[in-house]
C-alpha cells in the first residue's frame, strides 16, 4: 500500500466509527439533548442571550498586515 | 534559535509544530501536505517552518516519513501532577475524533469506536468526563441559531431582537482552529463571515468553570483544570489566545473571587497522542477497560454532536437542528448523504418552508476539507460577492478531525517508511 491509500484506509475506518456512534445514539439531534435544554434552563436562558454571547461566542483579528 | 514572528500576539504559543533538523532528510513530503506553504529549503537540505504561515495543523507531523516534524509543547508530565494533586477537579473535554483512534495505540483495529473504554480509562486516570460532544450540541444551538438569524435578515429582512449586528451570508463554520487562523493571517476581509461561536473546546471550557463549577461539581472556578483532548495540534495555539478568559471575566464581573492571575477557560491540551502516552505513563491500558459511563451532566450528548468529527458532519448537525426550527417539522430522514464522504466540495440544497415567514427557500450549503487543495476558489466566489451559498463548513484536514494532526501516526512507531522504499514513499 502506498502512503495516500494507507492514509485513506484511516481515514475511512474513523469516519465510519463516529457514524456508527450516531445510528447507536439514542437522540441524534442537539436541540433535543436533555442536558443542553438544562443549561439554557437553569443558566444561559437561550441561544444568543447575553450569557451566551459573553460566554460562548468570539471575535476574531486581523493577522495579516504583520505578515505584509 | 530565536526567530522573530509577527502573526502571534501576547500570551499565544507562536506555532505548535518544527521540524528536528536531525531526522529531517529534505524530502519534500511535507511540502505537499503543507496548506499553507510554510514549509521552506531546498531538495535534500534540512527544511523549516514559517511560524508565521503556519497554522498549526500538524499535517506535515503525521505524514513525514521520518518523523520530523514534532509538537513544540508537550504538557503530559504537568496534567500527570495536576491528576496527582487532590486540589484539583481535573475535567477532560474529549473530542468527537479521539474516541475512533484513540484505540489504535492500545492495539485495537483502526477506526474502533471506544468511548466506554475511554470514560473507563480517564476516570481510572483521575479526570472527570467533559464530553466535547455535548459543547458540539451546544455549538450547533448557537451557530444554527446564529445562521437562521443571518439567512433571515439576508432573505426576508429581519433585525436583530437588541437591534444589533447581524454578519453577511454565507456563514463560515468557526470550529477549526486551523481554519480561523488561515483566515486571519490570508484572507481577513472574511472574518465577518466567520461565525461568532467558539468552537466546541472553548465553550466546553467556559461553561465547566461557570456553569460547571457552579451547579454541577460545585467547586471554586480557579480549581477546575480543564485539558482540551484532541485529534488537533491546533487546538493547543487555539487554547492560548488571550480573549479565552471567560469565564474568568463572567465570574468576577458577578463579584466572585478575583484570582491573582486571569485563569484561561482551557488550560491545557492533550493530543490524541498526548492521551495515549499520559495512560501508558499511568500504567492504563484502555483497551482492557470495562465500558463505563461519563458520570456527568456533560457527558450527555446526541448523534449530532459525534459526527462533528468527521468532514460534513458540522453541517450535517447543523441541518438537522435548522431544518426542524425553520420548518417546525420533523425530518422523515436524519442523514444528508451529499455533504459526507471524501469528494474536495461537497454541496447540497435543501428545500423547506420558513414556518414563521410562510415562505419557500432553498438553502444552498457547502463542505470543504482538505484546504490546501480546495479552499481557494470557495473563497474568492465569497470575496467576488458571486458564492451561490448560504452556509460553507470548512475543516483543515483531509477527511476532518479524524485525520487531524493530533491523532495516531498511521502504523507504529514515529513514521511509516518502516515497510516502504523512501523514494517512493510518498508517490
Amino acid at each position: 500500500r502506498s502512503a495516500l491509500v494507507n492514509r485513506n484506509y484511516y481515514i475511512k475506518a474513523r469516519t465510519k466509527g463516529l457514524y456508527q456512534d450516531d445510528v447507536s445514539s439514542k437522540i441524534r439531534m442537539s436541540h433535543e439533548n436533555p442536558a443542553i435544554a438544562r443549561f439554557y434552563k437553569e443558566f444561559a436562558g437561550h441561544p444568543l442571550s447575553a450569557v451566551s454571547e459573553e460566554l460562548l461566542h468570539t471575535t476574531y483579528v486581523n493577522r495579516m498586515n504583520a505578515l505584509s | 534559535m530565536n526567530v522573530e514572528v509577527k502573526t502571534y500576539r501576547k500570551g499565544e504559543i507562536p506555532g505548535i509544530i518544527a521540524i528536528d533538523g536531525q531526522n529531517c532528510r529534505g524530502c519534500d513530503a511535507c511540502k505537499r501536505y503543507c496548506p499553507t506553504g510554510a514549509i521552506t529549503g531546498m531538495f535534500g537540505a534540512t527544511h523549516r517552518i514559517d511560524r508565521d504561515r503556519c497554522i498549526s495543523c500538524g499535517q506535515c507531523l503525521i505524514n513525514c516519513p521520518f518523523g520530523a516534524p514534532y509538537e513544540t509543547v508537550d504538557t503530559v508530565e504537568e496534567v500527570q501532577a495536576k491528576l496527582g494533586d487532590k486540589r484539583y477537579t481535573v475535567a477532560a473535554i474529549i473530542a468527537p475524533a479521539v474516541r475512533v483512534a484513540v484505540g489504535e495505540p492500545f492495539g485495537l483495529p483502526a477506526g474502533s469506536l471506544v468511548t466506554g473504554k475511554m470514560y473507563g480509562a480517564m476516570r481510572k486516570a483521575g479526570f472527570v468526563i467533559v464530553d466535547n460532544n455535548f459543547a458540539a450540541d451546544l455549538t450547533i444551538m448557537e451557530e444554527g441559531t446564529e445562521f437562521i438569524q443571518r439567512a433571515r435578515h439576508a432573505l426576508f429582512g429581519e433585525k436583530a431582537e437588541h437591534g444589533g449586528e447581524i454578519g453577511p451570508l454565507p456563514q463560515f463554520t468557526s470550529c477549526c482552529p486551523a481554519w480561523v487562523r488561515f483566515v486571519e493571517t490570508n484572507y481577513p476581509s472574511l472574518i465577518p463571515h466567520l461565525s461568532s461561536a467558539k468552537s466546541p473546546q472553548q465553550m466546553a471550557g467556559a461553561v465547566a468553570k461557570t456553569y460547571g463549577a457552579e451547579r454541577i461539581f460545585k467547586v471554586d472556578p480557579e480549581f477546575i483544570y480543564t485539558v482540551g483532548v484532541m485529534p488537533c495540534t491546533a487546538k493547543k495555539f487555539e487554547a492560548s489566545r488571550p480573549e479565552f478568559q471567560s469565564a474568568c471575566n463572567f465570574v468576577k464581573e458577578r463579584g466572585g473571587a478575583s484570582p491573582g492571575t486571569p485563569y484561561p477557560d482551557v488550560d491545557t491540551v492533550l493530543t490524541t497522542r498526548d492521551l495515549a502516552r499520559l495512560l501508558k505513563r499511568m500504567k492504563i491500558d484502555l483497551a482492557a477497560e470495562n465500558n463505563a459511563e461519563g458520570g456527568t451532566l456533560f457527558a450527555e450528548y446526541t448523534g449530532a454532536g459525534t459526527i462533528f468529527g468527521n468532514t460534513g458532519g458540522v453541517m450535517e448537525a447543523a441541518l438537522r437542528t435548522a431544518y426542524v426550527v425553520l420548518t417546525g417539522n420533523n425530518l422523515a430522514k436524519l442523514e444528508f448523504e451529499e455533504v459526507r464522504g471524501l469528494r474536495g466540495v461537497k454541496s447540497a440544497s435543501i428545500q423547506l418552508r420558513d414556518a414563521k415567514y410562510g415562505k419557500d427557500v432553498t438553502l444552498k450549503v457547502a463542505v470543504v476539507h482538505d484546504i490546501r487543495a480546495n479552499i481557494r476558489p470557495i473563497v474568492e466566489d465569497v470575496l467576488a460577492g458571486r458564492s451561490p451559498y448560504h452556509f460553507i463548513e470548512v475543516m483543515n484536514c483531509p477527511g476532518g478531525c479524524i485525520n487531524g494532526g493530533g491523532q495516531p501516526i498511521c502504523d507504529t512507531g514515529s513514521s511509516w517508511i518502516g515497510r516502504i522504499l523512501p523514494s517512493f514513499a510518498w508517490s
